[in-house]
């Protein structure tokens, strides 16, 4: 496993530098939602990885080598979990940080509160894509992608503003996102990888 | 014991069939696997390496059967070698070291690196910028460096020149002078197959026509060129297939069955004639 996930490090060098490049700019641009983007970016980056693999046939070669299905997707979701996580680092520290220059203290305590929510979302965007991007490949899977993409676009909004109307008191929804898309997004890892892993190995069968 | 046993395997696609192919390597030989593109060989070569599921038939590689779950470790005693390495194309070969260090356990760092000196690969040029001789030379630097028994290439040599193949063939001879050392060859170039191989297996549209020992069809078939009149005279059982051409006929005959000539010599036949006699010669009735 270690070695297939430094094969992917390696291979993502140099994009990993835009990554984190544009990461940084959404978690520290001030007064906006593009924060949120940086975690949904970073889940991205197995894509990426994968698109990588489709083109050089990787997976043919690495399938006759001693790692079995199930390590070669897992590998793209631990890179995806490493992914979100430092985009998070990133955006917390960020939003931490943003009243300093002017962005008002219950609008980056608002984001802080809503990154559990965000993180969930990006693993649900994982578990849904990854496991199609196995099957079909990647350009269909991107497609599936596009759609979660602008669904949770739609959302965000409404997750802030329910976050940021609720006072003291919060609302049923707000607490079902919150502390849904978390558990969904965690709950859905494994029943996604071995779909991934029972897909992959059906694609060349 | 045999370094591979495929029994009656078959595998179907829409507009091909591999169909009931049994082939065997006995421990410290050289297989050649022959046969036109799209004869079936990567087919095969999949199969044995349990990448697709067959739809009959019996693998064993190594002594395991490729669907227990022991198979898995059996892999790190085969070197892999395909038609167009599959590397990553953006890594050097000193990262590919690093990943199959992780990869394999018994991986030789010191042995890859001989190798790649050996060759004259540069190790921090990244893979696609290789030719494809590089590419090859990289792919079976790295299947050599974790210890294998088994070496199975397909297409290793093809698209490569003539002086660069008898590096290689030369490399895959050095590599079965110990004798549980193995190597399956699948190639359409039959000159290679000739300098180093122990065996020769014909695939032709999915089906395997023969494997035999490559000395054998060296001693037990010959070419017989002549008019149509003096082919039609040789004895029964001794013609297997003929060929008309503008200037005369030729005949693919069993050298054991045909006796005297007289004034018609037996020419040697190369594994090319044999191949092309049974694809596209007739058979006398």
């Amino acid at each position: 496993m270690t070695g297939l996930l430094l094969k992917d490090l390696y291979t993502l060098g140099r994009q990993m530098r835009i990554y984190i490049l544009l990461i940084l700019i959404f978690a520290l641009l001030p007064g906006n939602t593009l924060y949120a983007f940086a975690i949904m970016y970073a889940a991205m980056l197995p894509y990426t990885a994968l698109a990588y693999d489709e083109r050089s046939h990787w997976i043919q070669l690495a399938r006759m080598m001693p790692c079995t299905t199930m390590q070669l997707a897992a590998c793209k979701y631990v890179l995806g979990w490493l992914a979100v996580a430092v985009a998070t680092v990133f955006t917390a520290v960020g939003t931490a940080l943003s009243p300093l220059w002017g962005v008002a203290r219950q609008e980056a305590l608002d984001h802080l509160v809503s990154l559990p929510a965000l993180i969930g979302a990006a693993l649900l965007m994982m578990a849904v894509s990854l496991p199609l991007m196995f099957r079909f490949g990647v350009e269909r899977g991107r497609s599936l992608f596009w759609i979660f993409l602008i669904v949770f676009a739609l959302a965000v909004p409404l997750l802030a503003a329910q976050s940021s109307g609720s006072g003291g008191e919060s609302p049923v929804v707000f607490w079902l996102i919150a502390a849904g898309l978390p558990a969904a997004g965690i709950l859905a890892q494994p029943v996604s990888i071995a779909l991934s892993a029972k897909w992959l190995a059906a694609s060349e069968r | 014991m045999n370094a591979f046993e495929i029994e009656h395997v078959s595998k179907q696609y829409p507009g091909f069939a591999l169909q009931d192919v049994s082939l065997t390597l006995p421990s410290g030989c050289i297989l050649g696997l022959v046969g036109e593109n799209g004869a079936g060989k990567s087919t095969t070569i999949r199969l044995l390496m349990n990448t697709i599921q067959r739809d009959t038939g019996r693998i064993r590689v190594l002594g395991t059967d490729v669907d227990s779950p022991e198979f898995a470790a059996v892999k790190e005693d085969v070197g892999i070698v395909l038609d167009e390495a599959y590397f990553p194309e953006v890594l050097s070969a000193r990262q590919i070291g690093h990943v199959l260090r992780r990869l394999y356990r018994r991986w030789d760092s010191a042995v890859y690196e001989r190798y790649l000196k050996r060759f004259g690969l540069p190790d921090k040029r990244p893979f696609k910028d290789y030719s494809r001789g590089m590419k090859m030379k990289l792919a079976i630097a790295a299947a050599l460096s974790h210890s294998p028994r088994l070496l199975v290439l397909d297409e290793a040599t093809s698209g490569l020149d003539p002086i660069v193949r008898d590096e290689i063939l030369d490399l895959f001879i050095e590599f079965t002078r110990q004798e549980e050392h193995s190597i399956l060859l699948s190639s359409h170039i039959t000159s290679d197959l000739e300098k180093g191989c122990d065996y020769i297996a014909f695939l032709h549209q999915g089906r395997l026509y023969f494997c035999e020992e490559k000395d054998r069809l060296a001693e037990e078939y010959g070419i017989v060129s002549g008019s149509a009149a003096q082919l039609a005279a040789l004895p029964d059982g001794a013609v297997l297939r003929t060929q008309a051409g503008p200037y005369g006929s030729r005949a693919l005959v069993r050298r054991a069955a045909i006796g005297r000539l007289g004034e018609l010599p037996i020419e040697p036949a190369s594994i090319e004639d044999i191949m092309l006699f049974t694809v596209k010669g007739v058979e006398r009735v």
